[in-house]
């Protein structure tokens, strides 16, 4: 449990000691800013639907742009080879960066409670969906990091861990998009593999514990192939 | 009551194996080190002295065989072993983003020491290597020769038993180099155990005691310089070698290596 802290502590550090967290997290404020301002003062409606329905596009580019590092640049500046001679698991390096990239992302999403704080003040904003569609970004972000690490643990170079986390995460969202060109034996499942469905139900403040077994289901396949692809070099 | 001596030899390797996609890189390879001796591992490229340090360290599973460091087998007590250990890669292995400081306090917090154990250590560390003033600077803006320093701290991090260094003095400048070889004697003075790696004959007869010299996966010779240089292979030309070499030349051949 102690080195997982370590690993988390470090993670964190590096994020907030480096240029790049800051542009990725302000990039993704000024992007949902546009959607969260255009929905509330065009439209003159006091609800964040306009967030919550494109947050989900943007976390597929912004959540690989902080994941891809996360074990690809240990292997680059060859730190995972002296890592893995100390006595640490690694589940506990995995688990560690995991939880380090979900903190990072939980301090992005914080940021943005700024957007129905503004909406409460000028309307009355119904809490029950706001709560629900954090929780769903949450979920989601958190099963794209692990897409990310697991990419991020297949290769030394970082444009690769990005494009390959971004291809796997699209595939996902998409997955949820194009139920109506599916065949319909199909449909059910694909449903299921989608982020889509998951993210609606739970954004609607509906807590199905299905919708919570496949974000951690997810999360669990992801870290687990990621591990074993670390695993892989001693072979 | 006296204390319970200590065993005299510290690593036992015992027909230690790897191959890559069916390509043998060390075939069954077994050697002791005594505690408390430079230990020179000397071969060409790719002879199979990185693979060979690599599962000593835990980094490599081997496909067969097996290496007790302390009596600690790397096969079953594998995080056993990595408490015991230190490792410094052929490659700098530094957070270049970081600090001097905050490389050593990283690696030293993994192995749950208390937090003003781990100041002390680093301090101690960074005089050690010459970065004491050198604390606040980013990694990245070292030198070869200064990051080449601090990876050898960051090996020292638990006051290992046994040091294992990869090539350490690989692609610095010779007054980097030779201030590497007198930390690799102090850190001999302190007792420490050292398997070194290397292809430059003169810092494996400066440094080692013992001198093993490997080829195409396996050791074809070794022992001290003195006992080396009595050596005579059988299917050269017979003449007596007159220096380290020169027996590297006869044993191993002249031909390029990539």
């Amino acid at each position: 449990m102690n080195n997982i802290l370590v690993i988390t502590r470090k993670e964190l550090r590096h994020y907030f000691n480096a240029p790049m967290a800051y542009v990725i997290m302000i990039a993704f404020l000024l992007i949902n800013g546009w959607f969260f301002g255009s929905n509330l003062f065009l439209n003159n409606q006091a609800s964040l639907r306009g967030y919550f329905g494109m947050a989900p596009l943007i976390l597929l580019f912004v959540v690989p742009a902080f994941a891809m590092r996360l074990i690809a640049e240990e292997k680059k500046q060859g730190t995972l080879e002296l890592l893995v001679t100390m006595p640490i698991t690694d589940i506990e390096i995995i688990a560690g960066k995991f939880f380090g990239a979900v903190t990072f992302y939980a301090a992005i999403l914080g940021l943005t409670l700024v957007y129905p704080i503004v909406v409460s003040s000028v309307g009355n904003l119904d809490w029950g969906p706001v709560i629900g569609g954090y929780l769903g970004l949450f979920f989601m972000g958190s099963g794209l990091i692990a897409v990310g690490l697991f990419a991020s643990s297949l290769t030394d170079n970082q444009i690769v861990a990005f494009i390959v986390s971004f291809l796997l995460g699209f595939t996902l969202f998409l997955l949820g998009k194009m139920l109506s060109y599916a065949p319909t034996a199909l449909v059910p499942l694909l449903s299921f593999i989608g982020f889509d469905s998951h993210f609606d139900n739970i954004s609607k403040g509906i807590i199905d514990t299905r919708d919570l077994l496949y974000y951690f289901s997810l999360i669990f396949l992801m870290l687990f192939l990621g591990l074993q692809s670390l695993l892989n070099r001693k072979k | 009551m006296s204390k319970k001596a200590e065993p005299q030899i510290l690593a036992r390797v015992s027909s230690l194996a790897k191959s890559f996609n069916h390509v043998p890189a060390v075939k069954s390879i077994s050697f002791e080190i005594k505690r408390g001796e430079t230990f020179g591992l000397l071969g060409p490229n790719g002879a199979g002295k990185t693979t060979t340090i690599n599962m000593l360290a835990t980094y490599l599973r081997p496909d067969s065989g097996d290496a007790l460091i302390d009596g600690k087998s790397v096969n079953t007590d594998e995080l056993e072993v990595k408490k015991i250990i230190g490792f410094v890669p052929q490659e700098i292995a530094l957070y270049s983003d970081l600090t001097a400081r905050e490389n050593l306090i990283f690696f030293g917090s993994i192995y749950s020491q208390s937090k003003t154990v781990i100041q002390e250590r680093t301090d101690e560390l960074l005089e050690f290597v010459g970065l004491k003033d050198e604390t606040k600077k980013r990694v990245k803006q070292f030198s070869g020769g200064m990051k080449r320093r601090l990876n050898i701290a960051a090996g020292l991090m638990n006051r290992p038993v046994f040091l294992m260094m990869d090539e350490p003095t690989v692609g610095i400048d010779p007054q980097s180099r030779e201030n590497i070889y007198e930390l690799i004697g102090r850190i001999k003075e302190q007792g420490t155990t050292i398997l070194y790696t290397s292809h430059y004959m003169e810092e494996v007869e400066k440094l080692c005691d013992t001198i093993a010299i490997m080829d195409h996966g396996t050791i074809i010779a070794s022992g001290t310089l003195g006992e080396l240089l009595k050596l005579k292979k059988k299917t050269h030309k017979v003449y007596r070698p007159s220096g380290l070499e020169e027996l590297f030349i006869q044993l191993t051949g002249s031909h390029l290596r990539d």
